[in-house]
């Protein structure tokens, strides 16, 4: 097999490739990690479960690219089904639908590590600055009327917002970030990193799922994966065998822990365990203008005004709405949907993202009898009463940003206005399966410490790593991408040594 | 849901064999008949016909799902037809409006295997609905730049 990126759904045999290095993963950690690794000169094979969406393959059309482009055909989530789980699947893995936001590891978070978990990394400031420069993070200075709510409101307010970064170069403005840039300018792993090591000489293998660890004497000599069918979550009966001197798992959290398991290895008990999603609540509300929220940049602004506060922290965003994403959130059934759904052009929403990790101690991933992922995640009194506190808070901004009404996602849904809104949100209640929650930020299951050391390498093992989401100890307070990009930058160094 | 929740409704899934695992219909790629039927119906419980926009059969959800789960992996499909087999052995279909609406309701306050039931066959419906661009013009979505 030649240098370049293939389907292994278009195997009619089974296939084994040697290399130095099997990266299991195509996101932020695998391609940011691959590229430094070609670099150094050695042969690379990647293996990514997901298929190869190059742009001129793609749609943003939402029934399409849910389906393409996100785990378990867009339809993942925790394993009772309280937490809609967004996460990549595809070349590029999240970052291809992330919504660009970029932050550095919050010093407050590193200090947490240290002293809680006794994770000291040294100073990533050398490799927050090589991912900028190489991903053209930037401070994007255009805001639709969507984020201008949150500037709006904050401001009114008194309360601390700020102009978000991003990884973009020439951004058009379209919105469609979160279903695969449709222009080609979000600087995604597939047009950076992913190319450069192709083009270096990497084999990466797509529609290629890893199933497990082959071990010799206490070591990992193979990665055993099955070729999938193209278009299909679903094995073509080939089987691929990676024979590599090193390992890396970088298929993200949630996957990169089952895999471990699969393979038998679970670290006294700690591998899956501590995975952190930063729970999101969302609060939509309806302007007398239009929004048009399905346009502009996703996010352009931010504010962390909550992040410190007793309790559980939060920080507040805002969301694409695509008609999708934004039915999605409704939770009623009937005739409301269509009610709510109308108004969606002047539809702007808040979303509050709940700092996990610190107060409480996140979800553990653990294995379905066939082998997939499942994810177990308790929303507990901590999370409970940040749900809450975050309905009033984005009702605040809401109200201080001069709005019609306001509409919860409840599924018994309340809808309020600009008057009584503050009075009546103690009418629900903010736990599972009371209102909408999902996921964007997927953190933990091999965390430093716990399951790898600080040079990513497994407990155990001298050729197993871990370089993606995984590793985090906690949540991070922040957009977790360029935490991930700097810690496999990071990484290169170590793995290719 | 707690794990006890879950396992709850694996076991009802086992003893359902029959409504799990029968074979889709003619023309249908994940489905029976009756699973068809009762998905069908949740859809239009979810976006019923006799508001401004189409209702789900309109659009078509129900064929939509059937064709998405298709390509779901192996066990969640069965999953997805197990959730469908707990409201069939509630007997969604044989009930009038009024009375598949209570049971709706009734699922969602239920036990935490009826919640999961409700939740996942609600966002699923909800999800596609809106996915598709028969009803974009409803609410005044141009749809993508390309």
């Amino acid at each position: 097999m030649n240098a370049g990126i293939h389907s292994a759904s278009g195997l009619v045999e089974d296939l084994t490739l040697d290399c130095d290095v099997c990266i299991v993963g195509s996101g932020a950690g695998g391609g940011t990690l691959a590229e430094g690794l070609v670099q150094a000169g050695l042969d690379v094979v990647m293996l990514e479960a997901g298929p190869h969406k190059p742009r001129a393959e793609r749609s943003t059309k939402e029934q399409l690219a849910y389906p393409d482009l996100y785990q378990d055909r867009g339809a993942r989530s925790t394993q009772d089904g309280a937490i809609t789980v967004l996460q990549g699947r595809s070349t590029g893995g999240g970052t291809i639908i992330n919504w660009t936001t970029c932050f550095r590891t919050p010093d407050r978070i590193l200090d947490v590590w240290s002293s809680r978990h006794g994770v000291e990394l040294g100073d990533l400031t050398p490799h927050f600055d090589a991912v900028e420069e190489r991903l053209g993070i930037a401070e994007w200075p255009i805001h639709n009327p969507n984020n201008d709510v949150l500037k709006r409101g904050c401001e009114a307010l008194g309360w601390q917002w700020g102009r978000l970064k991003r990884n973009v170069r020439g951004c058009a403005n379209s919105g469609y970030c979160g279903l695969g840039c449709p222009f080609g300018v979000k600087q995604d792993q597939l047009v950076t990193s992913l190319q450069a090591a192709v083009d270096g000489g990497m084999r990466l293998l797509a529609d290629c799922h890893a199933d497990r660890l082959i071990l010799d004497k206490g070591q990992v000599i193979a990665v055993e994966a099955s070729a999938m069918r193209t278009g299909f979550n679903r094995p073509s009966g080939v089987r691929v065998v990676v024979r590599a001197k090193k390992t890396v798992l970088a298929g993200g959290a949630i996957n990169s822990p089952a895999l471990l398991l699969r393979s038998g290895i679970d670290v006294d008990g700690h591998v899956g365990r501590r995975t952190m999603l930063h729970p999101v609540v969302a609060l939509p509300a309806i302007y007398p203008e239009r929004i048009d929220g399905w346009r502009g940049a996703p996010q352009s602004i931010g504010s962390h005004h909550f992040i410190e506060r007793d309790g559980v922290g939060f920080f507040l965003e805002t969301p694409p709405l695509q008609p999708m994403l934004a039915g999605s959130g409704l939770f009623a059934w009937g005739g409301y949907q269509a009610q709510f759904m109308t108004r969606l052009p002047h539809v702007a929403s808040l979303l509050a993202l709940c700092v996990d990790g610190l107060e409480t101690d996140g979800g553990v991933v653990s294995l379905k009898r066939d082998g997939r992922p499942r994810l177990d995640y308790p929303i507990g009194p901590e999370l409970v009463e940040a749900f809450r506190a975050a309905h009033f808070a984005m009702a605040e901004i809401h109200q201080a940003a001069g709005v019609e009404q306001i509409a919860t996602l409840h599924k018994d849904p309340l809808l309020m206005t600009v008057d009584d809104a503050l009075e009546r949100l103690d009418e629900r209640a903010y736990g599972a399966f009371e209102t909408s929650i999902f996921t964007a930020h997927q953190m933990g299951g091999c965390s430093f410490g716990a399951v790898v050391d600080t040079e990513h390498r497994v407990h155990g093992f001298d050729n197993l790593f871990v370089v993606d989401g995984s590793v985090l100890p906690t949540g991070l307070g922040v957009n977790p991408s360029e935490t991930i990009y700097a810690l496999a930058h990071r990484a290169r160094s170590i793995v290719s040594a | 849901m707690n794990r006890r929740g879950f396992l709850t409704l694996s076991a009802a899934a086992a003893a359902l064999p029959v409504v799990a695992e029968a074979k889709p219909g003619l023309g249908r790629h994940t489905f029976s008949d009756r699973q068809f039927e009762t998905l069908s119906a949740v859809a239009e419980l979810v976006n019923p016909p006799d508001h401004p926009l189409p209702g789900a059969s309109e659009v078509g959800v129900a064929h939509k799902l059937d064709e998405l789960a298709a390509r779901f992996p192996e066990g969640m499909a069965k999953e997805l037809k197990a959730a469908i087999a707990l409201v069939q052995v509630r007997r969604l279909v044989h009930k009038d409006r009024e009375g598949r609406e209570a049971l709706w309701t009734t699922l969602s306050q239920g036990s935490a295997t009826d919640r999961q039931v409700h939740k996942s066959l609600t966002s699923l419906c909800t999800a596609t609905y809106w996915a598709s661009p028969e009803v974009w013009e409803h609410v005044g979505y141009p749809g993508p730049p390309l």
